[in-house]
């Protein structure tokens, strides 16, 4: 049977990379993420070019604008210095020795992660000094730290964490006979892992300091606190008295950020370390520690004191001070506000992760590098620096107001659903990877045989993935939960009447050096940390269980 | 817009469950096609295996038929119902085509029965029980009866599989779509399940189309084969008949052992450094001919052509017949007797041809 | 669809709703406070219970309460502001942002307090003053003018909150009573003297008892706050001589504003603060002067200038950006 049915001519031909650019429904919620961000960071120009442009001229470009960027990038190096200098040793220890203790010393490490910067800060602020907890408790007066040492001190105890994580997972990949090899030719062990490993790490050193330099730029607690002039603090100053300045100062944090990511790529470029064969699969023999072992326990311990012990005890003991019988600040509105912005917030941001994790790990229509991109972009709410975002949203809210509402009304300007938006996209990427990694678990053909059975792309979605996917979905939505319960900045900047959080509370308390009154703010922030750090573990934990 | 818009759709056989014609699938960013102008048709009751090389495109292939994959051309059919054409594109849920994907796809939050069950809707059975009911059906036609509280993660792979089948099954289809349905299970469970598909498909008369990579499978268990090689039908028929008429080297040594011998035809016979060879076919010049390994006999008597005596070079004893390797003026060769014939190491025989000579396409060189 | 995800999905929608009501229900007053939360929260709380009212509250500092009003301009949701500077409250008067208040309200006060226009009025009264560390400060050795602050023996030893109001209600006084040049100078060779900014009065207060710093310069009221709690808090505080522009005298005061849609209850919270109870909570909780005619004593030592001669805020931003404090 030959049919009428000819050959077509048309040549056969895969659509061009742009079109696959192009949002459809697949790439669509990661565009909106993205643009979501980069939108209203358009209005910063438009506030930077509000008044009088020859004095905002003359005040941006004065020497105090200049003196603050050196701040803020001396910080950022110092920092940067400080936490590689702890991690990398520290995940060498837990890694690669014989040192007692280190299977839990590698999870107890990370918790500092859960600790928000201010809350560093507080219990710096308020153990040090002639009327520090630590004076008044055992009359030995602690220096008290603030400017740039406290500043440093609060930063890099809050994210040496990050490079930790990625130190230690980047040692446990090494393949232990480059090691093996580079001693075989003559190598001491030092200077085997010099010229062998610590090469390898660079990758893992420069995505985790790219996370830390981002924090740093993004900081405002500590440094508002600690009274470091870095962009943030000028930025929240200047937002007062001059805001196309401050407008200004936003745009330079956002260069700054966009500087260092375009530096990581650049560095990265080129030096993938791939194994060139596979690995053996083993760790190499623990390097012994001798009698050092015991000091080195006790200098991670002390470490950990410091990082988790400290803002736990502070809180607590000042928890139980007489405070000031004029402040009355129950705990009630503030915890109710934060959970108002909080709970919707967590669900929201999930429900975005979902189809943009689906994306990432789908690459299905698009090619690899177009969905890499397209999720990238998703994290663009995450490196944007808090105060940046927020100034730029509340230009944008002010602008679309004055346009579409009459006059003395306001619909967006100081809205809450303006604050869950800003909450939204910046913890989006918090959301993303629980939800990444479930999807990673999931057989994509089980999607396919459901439509094969008769299933619409929608039922066989949420009857076959969405199940599957819930221990992700949950481990996500928690994570932005206990999140934007601590967010400072955003909260600062953005927080409508009557929405003054937990954290706003404690940080705007801290900053009057009213310790006692901020104390049971830094207590509940803490016990939330808790539950931040116990659902990380837990979804931890259901990964490796699910792996078999 | 393809031209293929002003084209009727294609007469199909009416006996014909499943067709497709012109069938051509390109991956994005690849330049090569998946799949290249592919057309075949699956009777009632009959298993077609589409059987290839990896990376051949017959995994692709049956993508685009259960509609998991967007053809750029072609027709594809089910029944009187168009699953695609250049105006059409049914999704997947609307071919009503049962697939059993290679690894199973067994959804693994639902126990045994509620996997069967997910295809049954109210369009089945209209009440829950008579949807149960279906399932259990579907369980007991492949042997898994008593098992539909079970968790599929406690089933064996043999198990597993079966589920994927009474699953497909259970909706009522009477096209069957199975990926490498065997290769996750060790080879003795192999030989039982594909005479249970056998005989299943012989029972109710559903049309299969079967992706393998193993040969043996396809030539024991299928009506017919389809050969694949870089995304191109190369040929089809009934398993016999490709194995003992290969139109190219490629299906020939695909199917089977065998040995290529240049030659120069003249009609029904052609000159190899055999001597002459009797050919299937009419040729004319230089030929490349597939000579199977059985089709070749030793014949002791080496005085009468020097010129094409070979030395025994390598014995392999099977059981129930020995595999020789011979070498012939820098060729190796493999001639396979029964246990009688025997030759030892080192001998100078003759080879003989008990069969004609297939006449094959030189296909060797492309990849 | 699971009925728990159903649920939490269901339970959010809510909250997103709760989030997106009306911005205010009929019966609420939006207040922009340029006083802080610690001061103002439970005093509000209390003109709450007594009047009904709902009170919706927006803390800031008092300049960028001022900007924020102007930037907002007739679409501002506040109906009261209050302020810690009769500068920022000047600036909005003469941006015409400030409606009228009735004259038998400011009667009470003595109208040294109130705006030449009648539209702002102050509600408590506060001193600068002279904070220093007893433990490294003499208090015979102490500076008899805010100008003496810039010799080289209190190098690197004062403290000042350059974006506190009250500081900039100082300076905007010293350029009125002794012109622009002498401020600026006076500023810049305190930047040279090695003066240390603070963000707030109180931690100025804390760095002296640390011992970060020997001299500051707050408010009056702070340190009460940390002597309540402490008798032993090593800080004391002194005028300077009579007359001199440190010892400045500074209203915190409130007004209506002009897009208030409830002014009526706007002139009920106002003169909620000039009434007894109001002016008790400024007194006794705060340690602030009071402003009503019978109870207001003049400050002791404080130099003779009219309030109303000190609203050029704006000015005293711009002085304190170009020597580079803000």
């Amino acid at each position: 049977m030959k049919s009428a049915f000819c050959r077509t001519a048309t040549p056969l031909r895969p659509p061009a990379p742009w079109i696959r650019l192009l949002p459809d429904r697949a790439t669509l919620p990661a565009w909106a993420a993205g643009l979501g961000v980069l939108v209203p960071l358009c209005f910063l120009l438009v506030a930077g070019f509000t008044g009088d442009g020859a004095a905002v001229r003359e005040t941006v470009l004065r020497p105090r604008t200049f003196a603050v960027i050196g701040r803020t990038l001396g910080l950022a190096a110092a920092v940067l210095a400080a936490t590689t200098a702890l991690a990398l040793p520290a995940a060498f220890l837990v890694v690669r020795t014989d040192l007692r203790l280190r299977r839990l010393l590698s999870v107890l490490l990370v918790l500092p992660l859960a600790v928000p910067g201010y809350l560093l800060a507080f219990a710096l602020l308020s153990v040090g000094g002639r009327y520090g907890a630590s004076a008044r408790l055992t009359g030995f007066e602690l220096p008290r730290l603030q400017g740039f040492t406290g500043s440093l001190i609060a930063l890099t105890l809050y994210n040496f964490p990050y490079l930790f994580l990625t130190f230690r997972t980047a040692l446990r990949r090494l393949d232990p006979t480059l090691h093996e090899a580079a001693r075989a030719l003559g190598h001491g062990p030092w200077r085997a892992f010099r010229a062998a490993e610590l090469p390898q790490l660079r990758p893992a050193f420069l995505a985790g300091g790219l996370i830390v330099v981002l924090h740093v730029l993004g900081d405002f607690g500590v440094v508002s606190l600690m009274r470091y002039e870095t962009f943030s603090v000028l930025l929240y100053g200047s937002l007062s008295f001059a805001p196309a300045y401050a407008a200004w100062i936003a745009l330079m944090m956002l260069g700054t950020a966009g500087g260092f990511i375009v530096l990581e790529v650049v560095l990265l470029r080129g030096r993938r370390f791939d194994p060139a064969a596979p690995g053996a699969g083993r760790l190499p023999r623990p390097v012994a520690l001798g009698p050092a072992g015991p000091f080195l326990l006790l200098a991670l311990l002390g470490l950990l004191a410091v990082a988790v012990g400290l803002p736990l005890a502070t809180s607590t003991y000042w928890a139980f001070q007489p405070v000031l019988g004029f402040v009355n600040r129950g705990l009630t509105d503030p915890a109710l506000a934060s959970l108002t912005v909080s709970l919707p917030t967590a669900v929201l941001a999930t429900v975005l992760a979902v189809p943009i994790a689906r994306l990432a790990v789908r690459r299905r229509r698009a090619g690899a590098s177009v969905s890499q991109g397209l999720e990238r972009l998703a994290y663009a709410g995450y490196a944007t620096p808090g105060l940046a975002f927020g100034l730029a949203l509340t230009a944008m809210a002010l602008t679309l107001d004055r346009l579409f509402v009459s006059a003395g009304q306001t619909l967006l300007y100081q809205s809450l659903p303006l604050m869950i938006y800003a909450y939204v996209l910046h913890f989006l990427a918090e959301a993303i990877g629980p939800v990444r990694t479930a999807f990673q678990q999931i057989n994509p053909r089980l999607e396919e045989a459901a439509r094969t059975l008769g299933r619409g792309r929608v039922a066989a979605f949420c009857r076959v993935t969405l199940p599957l996917l819930r221990p992700g979905i949950a481990a996500s939505a928690a994570l932005v939960f206990l999140s934007a319960m601590k967010e400072l900045p955003l909260a600062v900047l953005l927080r409508p009447a009557g929405y003054d959080t937990l954290a706003f509370n404690l940080w705007d308390l801290t900053g009057e050096g009213l310790y006692a009154e901020a104390a049971p703010f830094a207590l509940v922030i803490l016990v939330l940390s808790a539950g931040f750090v116990a659902v990380v573990l837990l979804a931890d934990k259901s990964n490796i269980t699910k792996t078999k | 817009m393809p031209l293929s818009i002003l084209q009727p759709d294609p007469e199909v056989e009416p006996d014909h469950r499943l067709c497709i014609e012109h069938l051509s699938c390109a991956y994005p960013g690849q330049t090569a096609p998946a799949v290249n102008d592919l057309s075949l048709c699956v009777a009632a009751g009959e298993i077609l295996a589409l059987l290839g090389p990896s990376g051949c495109g017959k995994t692709t292939t049956l993508r685009c038929i259960a509609g998991l994959e967007r053809a750029h051309l072609g027709f594809i059919r089910h029944g009187e119902q168009v699953c695609q054409n250049a105006s059409t594109f049914l999704p997947p849920e609307r071919r009503g085509l049962g697939v059993v994907f290679q690894d199973y796809a067994l959804f693994p939050h639902l126990g045994v029965l509620d996997n069967v069950r997910f295809g049954l809707t109210r369009h089945h059975a209209p009440t829950r029980r008579g949807r149960t009911d279906l399932a259990r059906a579907a369980l007991d036609r492949v042997g898994l009866g008593g098992l539909d509280t079970r968790r599929v993660q406690e089933l064996s792979g043999g198990q597993q599989q079966r589920v994927a089948l009474a699953r497909a099954l259970a909706p009522g289809t009477d096209v069957l779509l199975l990926d490498e349905p065997f290769s996750s299970l060790d080879a003795g469970l192999r030989g039982g399940l594909r005479q249970n598909l056998r005989e299943l498909v012989d029972a109710t008369g559903i049309g299969v189309i079967l992706v393998t990579h193993d040969r043996e499978e396809a030539m024991s268990i299928a009506h017919r084969v389809a050969l694949l090689r870089s995304g191109n039908l190369l040929q089809t028929g009934r398993p016999e008949a490709v194995y003992r008429r290969p139109r190219s080297a490629f299906v020939a040594t695909f199917l089977g052992e065998t040995n290529l011998l240049e030659g120069d035809a003249a009609g029904d016979v052609a000159n190899t450094p055999l001597g002459m060879v009797e050919l299937d076919r009419d040729a004319h010049g230089p030929v490349l001919l597939s000579l199977r390994p059985e089709h070749v006999a030793f014949d002791f008597d080496v005085s009468a052509d020097l010129r094409s005596t070979v030395r025994v070079i390598a014995r392999e004893f099977k059981g129930h017949d020995l595999t020789y390797r011979v070498r012939l003026h820098g060729q190796t060769l493999t001639v396979q007797t029964d246990a009688g014939a025997l030759a030892r190491l080192g001998d100078r025989v003759r080879l003989r041809p008990v069969a004609p000579a297939c006449v094959v396409e030189d296909d060797r060189q492309t990849p | 669809m699971h009925p728990r995800f159903v649920l939490i999905t269901a339970l959010a929608a809510c909250l997103v709703a709760g989030g997106i009501r009306t911005p205010a229900p009929a019966d609420t007053l939006t207040v922009y406070s340029g006083r802080s939360k610690s001061f103002m929260d439970a005093l509000l709380d209390r003109f709450e219970q007594e009047s009904g009212h709902t009170v919706r509250r927006v803390y800031d500092k008092t300049a960028a309460v001022a900007l924020k009003l102007q930037t907002e301009g007739d679409r501002s949701p506040a109906d009261v502001v209050l302020a810690q500077d009769a500068g920022a409250l000047g600036a909005l008067s003469r941006a015409g942002l400030l409606a009228p208040l009735p004259a038998p309200l400011t009667a009470t006060v003595d109208e040294r307090f109130v705006s030449n226009r009648g539209d702002w009025v102050a509600t408590s009264l506060r001193a600068r003053t002279l904070a220093y560390s007893t433990e490294r400060v003499s208090a015979n050795a102490l500076p008899q003018s805010v100008f003496e602050l810039t010799d080289e023996k209190y190098a690197g030893r004062v403290g000042f909150a350059p974006a506190n109001a009250s500081f900039q209600a100082f300076i905007t006084a010293m350029r009125a009573a002794h012109g622009e040049d002498t401020a600026r100078a006076w500023l810049l060779a305190m930047k040279r003297n090695g003066v240390q900014s603070f963000p707030k009065n109180t931690a100025i207060l804390e760095g002296i008892a640390a011992g970060e710093i020997d001299l500051g310069l707050p408010n009056h009221y702070y340190l009460l706050r940390f002597t309540e709690k402490d008798p032993g808090f090593p800080v004391a505080q002194t005028g300077f001589a009579d007359g001199d522009i440190g010892n400045l005298v500074n209203v915190a005061g409130a007004a209506v504003l002009n897009t208030s849609r409830q002014p009526e209850a706007a002139r009920q919270l106002v003169a909620f603060l000039l009434s007894a109870p109001g002016q008790a909570w400024f007194v006794d909780q705060i340690h602030e002067h009071p402003v009503s005619r019978d109870a207001a004593a003049p400050v002791r030592g404080a130099p003779a200038l009219n309030l109303n001669a000190i609203d050029d805020l704006n000015g005293t931003l711009t002085l304190l950006r170009e020597v580079g404090l803000l």
